[in-house]
C-alpha cells in the first residue's frame, strides 16, 4: 500500500450527461475522505449522475465503503433526488438510478459485496455497460 | 517454522502503510497465497484503524502486532493500551437495510469477521486490549 489514490474525472453522454470518477490505487482510512470530498463538491456543483470507475482500485478497506455510502447519501440528499429514490424503493427496483459502479478487481469487489452494497448499487463489468444503464 | 514476527508502532493513520507492508512481508515469508495475504492485510488494517480512531481517538499511543504460524493457522495478536473496547461485542450490520436508512460506517468489524476464521478479544494483565485474529487452512504458494 502506498498512500496514493488518484482520481481522474471525465464526462460521458448516455441518455443523460454522466460524470465518471476514475479511481486508481488504494482507498483506506488515510485517504477515503478525499474521494468523498471530491464527489461532494461535484454534487454541489450540480452533478446528478455518477459512475465510479473502480477497475484500477487495488485495495479497499471499510473506509472505502464509508466513502461509497457517504457518496450514495449525498447523491440522494436533496428533495427531488430523495423523492426519486423513494419511488424507486416502492418495490420496483432497489438499485440507485443515479450512482453506478464499474467493477473493481474481484478481491476488492468482495469487500463491496460483503457489505451488501451490490444490492443497492449496480455493478457493471465495463464502462460502456455502465453508461448504457442510465 | 514457529518464528514470531513483531512490530510495535505508533497508533497513527499515517502508519497504516508501514503496517500493511509488515503484514505483507511476514505473510510472504510464511509462504501464504496472495488471496490470503490480502484478507489478512484487510483484517489487520480494520483492527488497527479501530484502535487508532476509536481506542486512542487519534491521540497516539502504541500498537503491538505479533504474527506467527501455528500449524495450519495464522495467529495475529494486536495489543494496545487504549480505552477498553471489545470489537467482538459489535452486532453484525443489517445488510438488507436500504443504504438511505443505514448509518454510515461500522463495517470494519464485519470485514474482520468475513476474512478471519476467529476474532477473539481479551483484556491484558496490564488492563490493555488484546485482539486475536486467526486464519485457518493457510496454504503454501
Amino acid at each position: 500500500m502506498s498512500s496514493d489514490m488518484q482520481v481522474v474525472v471525465s464526462q460521458e453522454q448516455g441518455r443523460v450527461p454522466i460524470t465518471v470518477f476514475h479511481v486508481k490505487g488504494e482507498i483506506g482510512a488515510h485517504n477515503y475522505d478525499q474521494l468523498q470530498s471530491q464527489v461532494s463538491e461535484a454534487v454541489e456543483s450540480g452533478m446528478r449522475d455518477l459512475i465510479l470507475d473502480l477497475r484500477e482500485v487495488t485495495y479497499m478497506s471499510s473506509a472505502g465503503l464509508r466513502a461509497l455510502h457517504a457518496i450514495f447519501q449525498k447523491m440522494h440528499a436533496d428533495d427531488e433526488m430523495k423523492k426519486g429514490m423513494d419511488d424507486w424503493w416502492q418495490g420496483r427496483a432497489v438499485n440507485s438510478p443515479h450512482l453506478k459502479i464499474v467493477a473493481p478487481p474481484s478481491h476488492v469487489l468482495k469487500t463491496i459485496t460483503a457489505a451488501g452494497f451490490d444490492v443497492f448499487l449496480e455493478v457493471h463489468k465495463s464502462l460502456k455497460d455502465a453508461v448504457g444503464s442510465f | 517454522m514457529n518464528t514470531t514476527f513483531s512490530l510495535t508502532i505508533t497508533a497513527n493513520l499515517n502508519n497504516l502503510t508501514d503496517i500493511y507492508h509488515f503484514v505483507q512481508q511476514t505473510a510472504a515469508r510464511l509462504g501464504l497465497e496472495a488471496s490470503i495475504i490480502y484478507e489478512v492485510q484487510l483484517a489487520v488494517d480494520e483492527a488497527v484503524t479501530n484502535i487508532i480512531v476509536h481506542g486512542y481517538q487519534n491521540q497516539g499511543g502504541n500498537i503491538e502486532i505479533e504474527i506467527k504460524q501455528d500449524r495450519d493457522a495464522l495467529v495475529i495478536h494486536l495489543r494496545d493500551n487504549a480505552i477498553p473496547f471489545n470489537p467482538t461485542s459489535i452486532p453484525p450490520p443489517e445488510l438488507t437495510k436500504p443504504l438511505t436508512e443505514r448509518a454510515i460506517g461500522g463495517m470494519g468489524v464485519h470485514l474482520m469477521r468475513q476474512t478471519m476464521d476467529e476474532v477473539n478479544y481479551a483484556v491484558t494483565s496490564g488492563g490493555g486490549n488484546e485482539l486475536t485474529l486467526i486464519k485457518r487452512g493457510i496454504g503454501k504458494k
